[in-house]
């Protein structure tokens, strides 16, 4: 038995901590990154791309760092901040409380609490550094809760489901972030060490860089960080793992396998051929069509899912 | 040493202290635990309550002060955690009183909604029953699964100077706080894990187990495996945490109205395998608002339909509608009356005298001893619109009188009852002070079966001499010990 | 007599309506002056009408939206014997009889919800002289039909001044307004003089140039000891008859609305009856 409403919550509060975890991790690579960077570097560019990816205007940048890093993080007045979307998932986390296990509840409202707490003491950038060690603590207590403490049924499934759909989005974005840094590198500055250092980012920023490293026994460079964040089946951070997890979570929660044509399912399994049988050489003159096509089958997939199932 | 937490304790000897004799000496059922905090200092006292106030956010016990904004301030309810202890054959008056008070309430709500022999016999007033503002007559000439109405009540009672316990309030509509009395219970356990073994105290938490066979007992004829769910009005609402408590406690849905609509008379709540049948639902949401087409139009918290489905007998409310019409402060003081009605015997548990201002003589006697009494309206509750004679300004009496003779049916007045006071660690002295305390019974009613939770929830009001004890003015709890 | 009696109601939103749940309270009643012999309903939704009794015995038609609309039409065909008696003859108990009855502690409980003021029928005292009350050597059944004349008098018949939410405070001041106003005072001040009264809805002839002929139209009903239940209709300064086709009574409109919608939509809505009776 599960309500759609908490259905709905459920997903959505899988969707915002994955979120977070993404939007912090990114904001500390790419800024942390920006300081030992390549001197040709544009310290301008990397809080522009950090401030597109959590969803805000680029002109932003005119202030100084802390004044972005602030509203990146814990500004109660920026409805994309880090803190708004942990609220938010903190709300669908209340909204479902009865479904979820206590200690997974306590987890998300303490990790809130501390957060918050964030607003009460002076802000810099070591504060930033603290609060994004206190994200990723908190998201593999709860991811583990996650897995520890709910039944194995829809509950964690629909939970999963918003952490996967999350997560192919997130890394798409982030790789259609790159790929425009990329873009924008002057001609001249073309040089592999620029290059290196973006791909780098790329795969920090998706918490891929040592497997990486370690599955090609190489440095990164663009052929290898593109075919591992997007066709590696082994590896959970890339886009073929998150869709074919998606995949095995929906089957949980639409209970059959033999589904219209129409469906989320369907089209899931698709794009999921599409990941499969597609080789780097064919899209990577045009990576960053082929990442937007992407991005937007996930979007459509996650559209019909919560038309299906979610709506109330 | 227990000189250092109890050496400088103030005792008034006017109060029923209910730890202290008027001589300081300790009341017996407290020895063991006074002897227990001889091995602690403030300090230990200062880190315990600031433990209980982390454990409590971390759980997000927490409750909602209706403010402006939408959404309200999120506050934890104060908790103290020198506990009350309650003898057990103190314990056994309540219990048996409050239940003999809850079977008298059930069989008045089930006459006056049906054949009104209690008023064609002139022991009720006709006109106070039919000017409640609870009274509906939506509730008329139906008679609901298992014939009971208040399937959980919260009975407020005092202990005044004398003594002895009186009523307060009969709150017969959705009384709240009964998760207080477990979550207190769990955090004193973390506490004093060492003072529980060397007391018999009894369980509280069989409560969600016996609401849900309450719940169970109850279901439409023919349901032999009900499903029971929880309406709430929401993740706002002042007491969301203990609906989401008791929800999973008990193992059932928690829903909200727009999780659920009506087809054909029957109940149906949205999950994402379709519609799923509802039997029984013990709802938080008031009457006015627990079905748009019969009550307020635009209610977006409640279910539209209900009330056809629920006369129709296909599914059961908990509570039903229309038992304001038993707590109504008016009707109140004609509980003893009810009490030896229905049941042919003496009230157990006494009423606090009461003055209706309707009447000429005791209106009289309102307007002129206004300093001396309480006077409250007879239709609110939390608190909400009383006022203290004895705390108030000549302007806010005043006033009041002027309310009480612009609609007499509304307004009741009692005399001053001098709650009991219990050692409650106070903050500010950081010391141990002498506060009010009250004590909410609850009951629970079922098809063929009764039950008294063996607790209840002790309030305590915070600040110096003030008898206000409910959460929204302020008040605190304290864990509740009955001696087995 | 046999009426054919059509009500056609229709129902426009500016916006689409996710979630829509009706209900019609327009079908007659079976009593011992009229009977339904046959009877149709049809909703533009085709949805399957669900019916049910209400709390005055009255048969509701709940129509349950299961996908989202702009539109809502419902259309009622009924057939009605009517009986042609005449009107009830109010005169058949004793003036005394009749008080004593109205005294009655039993009989006032039994009618309490006839007895009991409602938001729209509470009158405040201070316009309690603005009409006759029962002298206690009057005959109720004068005292009403003097009644039904001063309520008759008392107001204006005049559309849109006032709505379905009008209290009769109000209409103290305004003297004027529609059948339901002329009801709700009329019900007001014969329950102030401890007279059961009720709110009556239904359909009229509309041969004989009533007033309110061409919706439904609204009326009132007393408890008259001896008699019973008469019809007043101080809109038209009459008692009823053959030509009033009684729907639902109730305490006050409230009960007896033909219409009511609990709706998830934003934006204007227009709403539009039609009724037509033909007297054959």
């Amino acid at each position: 038995m599960m309500l759609s409403r908490i259905a709905n919550s459920l997903f959505w509060m899988g969707r915002y901590l994955e979120r977070i975890e993404h939007m912090a991790r990114f904001s500390k690579v790419q800024y942390y990154s920006s300081l030992d960077a390549p001197m040709s570097l544009n310290k301008k560019r990397v809080l522009e791309s950090m401030l597109e990816m959590n969803g805000l205007p680029k002109n932003f940048c005119k202030h100084t760092d802390e004044e972005v890093l602030f509203h990146i993080s814990i500004a109660r007045t920026n409805s994309y901040s880090i803190l708004s979307c942990l609220n938010a998932a903190r709300e669908n986390a209340r909204g479902a409380r009865d479904t979820i296990s206590s200690e997974l509840w306590e987890a998300i409202n303490t990790y809130y609490n501390k957060l918050n707490d964030y607003n009460t003491k002076p802000f810099d950038t070591d504060e930033f550094i603290d609060i994004v060690e206190l994200i990723l603590a908190n998201s593999a207590i709860i991811k583990g809760l996650i897995d520890n403490t709910l039944f194995h049924r829809e509950e964690r499934a629909l939970i999963c489901e918003g952490i996967h759909i999350e997560r192919a989005i997130q890394i798409s974005r982030i790789l259609i972030a790159k790929l425009d840094d990329i873009a924008h590198i002057e001609k001249s500055n073309l040089e592999s060490a620029i290059e290196t250092f973006h791909w780098g980012t790329l795969l920090k920023s998706a918490e891929s860089f040592d497997m990486c490293h370690r599955f090609y026994r190489k440095v990164p460079n663009k052929l290898n960080s593109l075919e591992f964040l997007l066709f590696n089946f082994e590896f959970p951070k890339s886009l073929a793992f998150n869709l074919a997890q998606a995949e095995r979570h929906l089957l949980t929660i639409a209970k059959t396998k033999n589904d219209v044509n129409s469906s989320p399912l369907y089209f899931l399994g698709k794009l999921i051929a599409k990941i499969r049988y597609t080789k780097l050489e064919e899209v990577s003159d045009d990576m960053t069509t082929f990442a937007n096509n992407n991005l937007s089958d996930i979007y459509r997939i996650a559209a019909g899912l919560e038309s299906k199932y979610l709506s109330y | 040493m227990s000189t250092s937490l109890f050496g400088n304790y103030e005792i008034d000897p006017k109060i029923f202290d209910e730890a202290f004799s008027p001589h300081k000496k300790q009341r017996i059922q407290y020895e063991k635990l006074f002897e227990e905090l001889k091995n602690y200092s403030f300090t230990d006292i200062n880190d315990l309550n600031e433990y209980a106030r982390r454990s409590f956010i971390n759980q997000g016990i927490t409750f909602n002060v209706y403010s402006d904004q939408d959404t309200g301030i999120e506050r934890i309810f104060p908790f103290d955690i020198f506990p009350r202890i309650i003898p057990q054959q103190e314990w056994q008056q309540i219990e048996k009183g409050v239940l003999q008070r809850n079977m008298a309430i059930n069989l008045f709500l089930k006459d006056i909604y049906n054949e009104k022999k209690i008023l064609k016999d002139k022991v009720f007033p006709t006109d106070l029953l039919f000017s409640c503002e609870f009274y509906n007559k939506h509730m008329l000439n139906f008679i609901p699964n298992g014939e009971i109405y208040t399937h959980v009540c919260g009975t407020d009672l005092i202990k005044h100077s004398d003594g002895e316990y009186y009523v307060l309030e009969d709150n017969a509509r959705c009384p709240s706080g009964v998760s207080y009395v477990m979550s207190n219970r769990d955090t004193m356990k973390k506490i004093f894990s060492h003072v529980f073994s060397r007391h018999q105290v009894q369980s509280v938490h069989e409560y969600p187990d016996q609401l849900l066979a309450t719940m169970q007992s109850v279901a439409p004829v023919g349901v032999d495996d009900p499903v029971c769910v929880l309406l709430t009005p929401g993740v706002y609402n002042s007491a969301y945490y203990e609906h989401a408590f008791l929800a999973l406690n008990m193992g059932i849905q928690l829903v909200e109205g727009r999780d659920l609509f009506v087809d054909k008379n029957f109940v149906y709540m949205k999950t994402i395998y379709g519609p799923k049948r509802v039997d029984v639902i013990y709802r938080r949401v008031d009457d006015d608002f627990i079905d748009p087409l019969v009550f307020r139009p635009d209610s977006r918290l409640g279910v539209a339909g209900l009330m056809s489905a629920y006369r129709d007998g296909n599914v059961t409310l908990m509570n039903a509608p229309g038992t304001g019409a038993a707590d109504d402060k008016a009707v109140y003081t004609y509980l003893p009356d009810i009490i030896k009605y229905y049941l042919g015997e003496e009230p157990i548990i006494k009423n606090v005298q009461t003055f209706r201002c309707e009447k000429d003589d005791e209106l009289k006697y309102v307007l002129e001893n206004i300093e001396k009494l309480v006077i409250k309206p007879v239709d609110q509750s939390g608190g909400y619109g009383i006022l203290i004679g004895s705390n108030s300004t000549k302007l806010e009496r005043e006033n009041m009188k002027a309310s009480i003779k612009n609609d007499r049916r509304k307004y009741i007045a009692q005399p001053i009852m001098s709650l009991s006071v219990h050692p409650t660690y106070i903050d500010e002295t950081s010391k141990y002070e002498q506060r009010h305390i009250d004590l909410r019974a609850f009951t629970l009613m079922g098809n063929d079966r009764q039950y008294v939770l063996k607790g209840g929830l002790t309030r305590v009001a915070l600040s110096r001499g003030n008898l206000m004890v409910n959460s929204s003015q302020g008040g605190g709890s304290k864990d509740t010990w009955v001696l087995g | 007599m046999e009426y054919k009696i059509s009500y056609h109601s229709h129902n426009q939103y500016f916006n689409t309506v996710k979630d829509g749940i009706f209900e019609f309270l327009v079908l007659p009643e079976n009593n011992e002056d009229q009977l339904v012999s046959t009877w149709k309903i049809k909703n533009s939704l085709l949805e399957e009408p669900f019916y049910y009794f209400n709390i005055f015995g009255f048969r509701v038609c709940r129509i349950k939206a299961s996908k989202p609309f702009s539109e809502l039409s419902l259309e009622m065909k009924v057939k009605v014997q009517k009986n042609t008696r005449g009107i009830t003859n109010g005169l058949l108990w004793d003036t005394q009889k009749c008080h004593d009855l109205l005294q009655d502690d039993i009989f006032k409980i039994d009618q309490h919800l006839f007895l009991q003021t409602t938001p729209f029928t509470s009158l405040s005292e201070t316009n309690h002289h603005l009409f006759p009350s029962l002298q206690a050597d009057q005959h109720p059944y004068k005292y009403l039909s003097h009644l039904n004349t001063t309520i008759h008098q008392f107001f204006t018949y005049t559309p849109n001044i006032t709505d379905v939410h009008t209290k009769v405070n109000d209409l103290i001041e305004l003297k004027k307004g529609v059948c339901q106003d002329y009801a709700h005072l009329m019900i007001a001040i014969a329950r102030l003089n401890q007279i059961p009264a009720r709110y009556v809805s239904g359909f009229l002839n509309q041969g004989k140039g009533y007033l309110g002929a061409a919706k439904m139209h609204a009326w009132l009903e007393c408890y008259v000891p001896g008699a019973g239940w008469i019809g007043f209709d101080p809109t038209n300064h009459l008692k009823t008859d053959e030509n009033y086709i009684k729907v639902a009574h109730g305490c006050d409109y409230k009960d007896c609305a033909p219409i009511k919608g609990v709706i998830k939509t934003n934006g204007k809505q227009i709403t539009d009856h039609e009724v037509v009776v033909h007297a054959q």
